[in-house]
């Protein structure tokens, strides 16, 4: 059964974050996560950020700002997105239904913190910070330390997800999105890999972004994966240390668990799988 | 015949669509209180102590009532009488209730309910229904814990394995299926000040709901009336639960003299509510090397949970399609119908058939690539037809499309065993068969009556004891009615089924409302036309036999009229154009020991091929391409025979790929949400080519016979095969998830 204390939907940000200083206010924006969540927790007070102009997507320089209550199929179809974000838009296209895209919003499931996140990994590979603001001002944090562990953020009861900033992805990069799951629509990821490479034209390693969802407890970019490959020849060796190298990462963090003898396997298929896609080779050279 | 055989629209289509169909949930009544039950936390204890002083106080509570206020007997009668309507002194699964509070609010009634003090001595529970058999010490139900034991035993089996060329011996298991209607299990109960009252929700079988509140109120029928609202889905889910949901309204609404409303939230309603028995099979089987299915050894043990319900037909279904639909002269099946403490199982499309045709279906697929022969030809040799004898020594006289299903499924997929295919790439069959209606299992109860009523405009409202529970049943029997008064169809209509209508016609499961209450309007539409043709005669001026009733325009002795007129005239004249009809099934037998017995009056047949491709890293299974086809005898509305074989075989899909119900270690059901029991989605349905097939069934109107849950019931196995066919991995155990698939890949 799900109750309400109070419910206010304010017009401006001034009126909004006043409300948010009195420390009562839970944030809803799509409802998406936040609805299914009350029939577990007693009532509380609710305050609806949908009148305040968090849904916009705007470029800047080498930034590309997106508001917290953009939802998943505005940030899915948006062409600036599609261009300068292009995983993320792919990733936005992965969550939930048709309907949960229609309603949530990539604030909340950043705020939900959830390790299988699908917009993180997208966002870790952007070099996203998340943009707070309260009564006390504004402040940006990498999302690299906004989320600090499953189902936890920086965040107080004062904040507000205002936006996240990206900086835009290189024009000439390859880009490969994996999501597994049990089906194909209202699908909880079991396991994301965003990979970003760009190569030269001796098929030389020149950047290289990778993050992972539901691998580590958190949403992570793999430094160690990236240092690994930049600077080097694509090869088929390469991309399986490199695959092997994350799932040896992946027991070092979060140690062997039931689930782990299919993970760490599928893990390195899938990650190979990934690095061949972004490197745009159909036949990488032994 | 004029509507019978098209594809027209579905009665209610338009409304469900539209939102505007009136649901449970929709009804509101002055005064009415709403009712939360309280349950017991904890698989099996004593009852010690009930405090309900706090919760009495909250405000906005009516009431709290236990067993104690049953006016009647506290039982809640189902096939045999073990299960109480509330729990007096022991409780026997988490769930089990105890008592109902009754609020001015559902919120205040469930809040008080899950604060309801109960201390319970917990006694050691039993969980695993192969440790429950024959358990030495604890008894849940006589002293084996075994509500029922069938035995199938035909030839010498020993003797016939010694004879085989190849015998392949395994053990299957397959879990708990939820049946995931999208209405969940809602009731109201109006009490009126003249001593009657009235039970109106979401159910299958009204007259089993009045058979409930007759005996925890102990009042006579007709004072008892069940109005069946309209109904999201059942699936055998509404068959016996919502007759423990009418008590549990119907029990607050007799004592404090107010209309009580319950609806189960989804978890609650996963929690506590009826599915698909588990399900553990030994199977071994032999076949001769030129193809002859020769011998089959079964046991097959199903999970009842903690009362009998509807488990022991269950089992006789299960048992009687223990081999399929082949011939084998030599067979010996145990089954058995276990006790534990978890929630009781009961009906579930396809009932208690499912799980053994998988298993049945693996055997199949292995013996002929033990033979070295391909699966479709061995089937061939095995199959039924007319003529043969099945393994409860039925001889089939008439409506065997089993080979022509399978022929078709061949012919339009295009595929043939052994053709080339892509890598990863596989294709499995399953042949399988449904016995039609309740069969020998229900046979008290195979009667139904049905009400036709011609109104002086032409109207035609008719009323019948089965119900529409989203399968297309008002359409198909509007369509016969239809054509059985020559009449056309928007002239006719269907009364909300009422257990005041018409006579106790047993229940609506087993795939048996076109035939039953079909046959039962023929009888009631062939008395009232017989009086449209006297009349129509004298008008005409001819003989009866001379006339033509088509949709709505009479002929005969070369002249036209309409059948309005001649309706008119009947009124004129005060001649009465309603009639009651009735219809009994042929007779069917059966011996519990030798389970032998002619099971069922006719048998639907199905074959279905699948189309998968695995991901050998990932070991996921990608389904492409379904080919279904169905003998159906006659399909009334061919498109609505097509969406229950689409319908179906999702669900089938689900059960073989994705849906994954268990039980944590307190006995309880660990995923009784949406997001953690995967069902597949609109976008999880694969391609799906629906053919069928139509030899018909005698004694069925216009030649149909049920089929409902057929398409279901063979599409694991044929998944399972398709998995073996792409990347040679054996699955036995349901559902066919990434990781079995890998792991398999992996222990090659």
């Amino acid at each position: 059964m799900i109750s309400v204390e109070s419910y206010k939907r304010p017009e401006t940000i001034a009126e909004a974050l006043k409300l948010l200083k009195t420390g009562k206010f839970g944030i809803i924006a799509g409802g998406t996560d936040v609805i299914p969540q009350m029939r577990h927790t007693p009532a509380r007070s609710l305050l609806d950020i949908g009148k305040l102009g968090l849904d916009f997507v705007r470029e800047n320089d080498n930034t590309v700002e997106i508001g917290a209550a953009a939802t998943h199929s505005q940030i899915q179809n948006n062409p600036l997105i599609q261009r300068f974000l292009p995983l993320l838009s792919t990733a936005c296209g992965l969550v939930g239904s048709w309907q949960i895209r229609n309603r949530g919003t990539i604030g909340g499931n950043i705020v939900n913190a959830s390790p299988c996140a699908d917009s993180a990994p997208a966002l870790l590979i952007y070099d996203t910070k998340v943009v707070l603001l309260s009564s006390q001002g504004r402040r940006s944090v990498n999302l690299s330390e906004f989320i600090k562990k499953p189902y936890l953020t920086v965040l107080t009861a004062k904040d507000l997800v205002h936006s996240f900033v990206c900086q835009k992805g290189d024009d000439s990069a390859g880009n490969s999105f994996i999501k597994l799951g049990r089906r194909q629509a209202v699908n909880i990821s079991r396991m994301t890999i965003a990979v970003s490479l760009v190569r030269d034209d001796s098929n030389k390693i020149t950047m290289a972004k990778i993050a992972v969802g539901s691998v580590f407890p958190t949403p992570t970019r793999i430094s160690e994966l990236e240092n690994k490959l930049i600077g080097q020849i694509v090869s088929k060796e390469l991309f399986d240390e490199t695959a092997d190298l994350a799932a040896d990462l992946m027991i070092k963090a979060s140690g062997v668990r039931w689930s782990t003898p299919y993970k760490k396997p599928v893990l390195i298929g899938l990650m190979r799988r990934a690095l061949v896609g972004a490197s745009g080779i159909k036949e990488i050279p032994a | 015949m004029s509507v019978v055989g098209k594809r027209v629209a579905r009665a209610e289509g338009s409304e469900r669509v539209k939102g505007a169909g009136l649901f449970a949930d929709d009804y509101k009544y002055f005064g009415m209180l709403h009712a939360a039950v309280v349950r017991s936390p904890l698989a099996r204890g004593e009852i010690r102590k009930i405090d309900f002083k706090t919760i009495a106080k909250i405000p906005g509570v009516a009431g709290i009532l236990t067993y104690k206020d049953i006016p009647g007997r506290n039982c809640v009668p189902i096939v045999i009488d073990d299960q109480s309507f509330l729990a007096e002194r022991y409780v026997n699964y988490i769930g089990e209730p105890i008592a109902i509070v009754v609020a001015e609010n559902r919120q205040t009634a469930r809040l008080a309910a899950a604060q309801a003090k109960i201390s319970i001595e917990e006694l050691p529970p039993l969980l695993n229904p192969l440790e429950a058999l024959n358990h030495p010490k604890i008894h849940l139900f006589g002293n084996d814990n075994i509500y029922k034991h069938i035995h199938i035993h035909r030839g010498d089996v020993k003797k016939a394995f010694a004879d085989c060329d190849v015998i392949i011996e395994n053990e299957y298991h397959t879990p708990y299926q939820e049946h995931a209607y999208i209405e969940p299990q809602s009731m109201i109960a109006i009490p009126f000040p003249d001593g009657s009252i009235e039970i109106r929700g979401s159910m299958q079988c009204p007259f089993y709901v009045r058979k409930a509140i007759t005996t925890i109120l102990g009042l006579p029928e007709n004072k008892v009336r069940v109005i069946q609202c309209a109904t999201g889905g059942g699936f055998g889910g509404k068959e016996d639960v919502p007759s423990l949901l009418a008590c549990q309204v119907a029990l607050p609404a007799w004592i404090f003299k107010r209309p009580v409303k319950l609806i189960y939230d989804r978890t609650e309603d996963m929690m506590v509510t009826s599915k698909r028995h588990p399900a553990y099979i030994k199977y071994k089987s032999g076949a001769t090397k030129d193809g002859i299915l020769r011998a089959v050894e079964a046991e097959y043990i199903i999970d009842g949970g903690a009362y009998s319900t509807l488990s022991a037909v269950v089992l006789f279904r299960g048992s009687v399609h223990a081999i399929g639909p082949y011939k084998c002269e030599n067979v010996d099946v145990h089954s058995y119908a276990v006790a534990t403490n978890k929630v009781p199982t009961g009906a579930f499309r396809g009932f208690g058939s499912p799980q053994i045709l998988f298993a049945v279906e693996s055997q199949m697929d292995q013996l002929a690539e033990k033979i070295g022969m391909d699966p479709v030809m061995f089937r061939k040799k095995n199959i039924l037809r007319v003529g043969d004898t099945t393994v409860t020594g039925q001889k089939l006289e008439y409506s065997v499309g089993l080979e022509e299903t399978l022929d078709k499924v061949i012919e339009k997929s295009g595929w043939t065993p052994g053709k080339s295919k892509e890598d990863g790439v596989g294709y499995g069959i399953s042949t399988i068969y449904y016995g039609v209606g309740l069969g020998a299992g229900g046979k008290s109860m195979a009667r139904t009556g049905a009400r036709v009523l011609v109104h002086a405009d032409g109207s035609v409202l008719f009323s019948v004891g089965t119900t529409e529970i989203g399968q297309g049943m008002t359409t198909v029997l509007s369509q016969i009615v239809a054509d059985e008064l020559g009449a056309p169809l928007d002239w006719i209509s269907m009364m909300p089924t009422d257990t005041s209508r018409v006579p106790d016609s047993g229940p609506t499961v087993a795939s048996r409302s076109t035939t039953m209450s079909g046959n039962a309007l023929k009888d009631a539409c062939i008395k009232i036309k017989s009086v449209l043709l006297e009349e129509a005669a004298s008008m005409l001026d001819c003989s009866t036999g001379d006339i033509i009733f088509d949709e709505g325009i009479v002929t005969g002795g070369g002249k036209t009229i309409k059948l309005l007129d001649v309706i008119k005239s009947c009124f004129a004249k005060r001649l009465p154009l309603s009639a009651e009809g009735w219809y009994i099934t042929p007779s069917t037998s059966w011996d519990d020991n030798t389970g032998q017995g002619d099971a069922y009056v006719v048998y639907a047949w199905a074959s279905n091929l699948a189309k998968v491709k695995v991901d050998k890293e990932t070991g996921e299974v990608n389904l492409l391409k379904i080919w279904a086809a169905h003998d159906v005898g006659k399909a009334i509305n061919p498109a609505l025979a097509e969406g229950q074989i689409e319908g179906g075989t999702l669900q089938g899909v689900g059960y073989a790929l994705m849906e994954d119900m268990t039980t944590n270690a307190d006995g309880a059901i660990r995923n009784p949400e949406f997001s953690t029991y995967i069902i597949p989605t609109a976008s999880d349905q694969p391609e799906i080519v629906p053919i069928i097939v139509e030899h018909p069934f005698p004694g069925g109107p216009f030649g149909a016979k049920g089929f409902g849950e057929q398409p279901l019931m063979g599409v694991a196995p044929a998944i399972a095969n398709a998995v073996y066919d792409a990347v040679k991995v054996r699955i036995k155990d349901l559902p066919i998830t990434p990781e079995k698939v890998w792991q398999g890949l992996k222990n090659k």
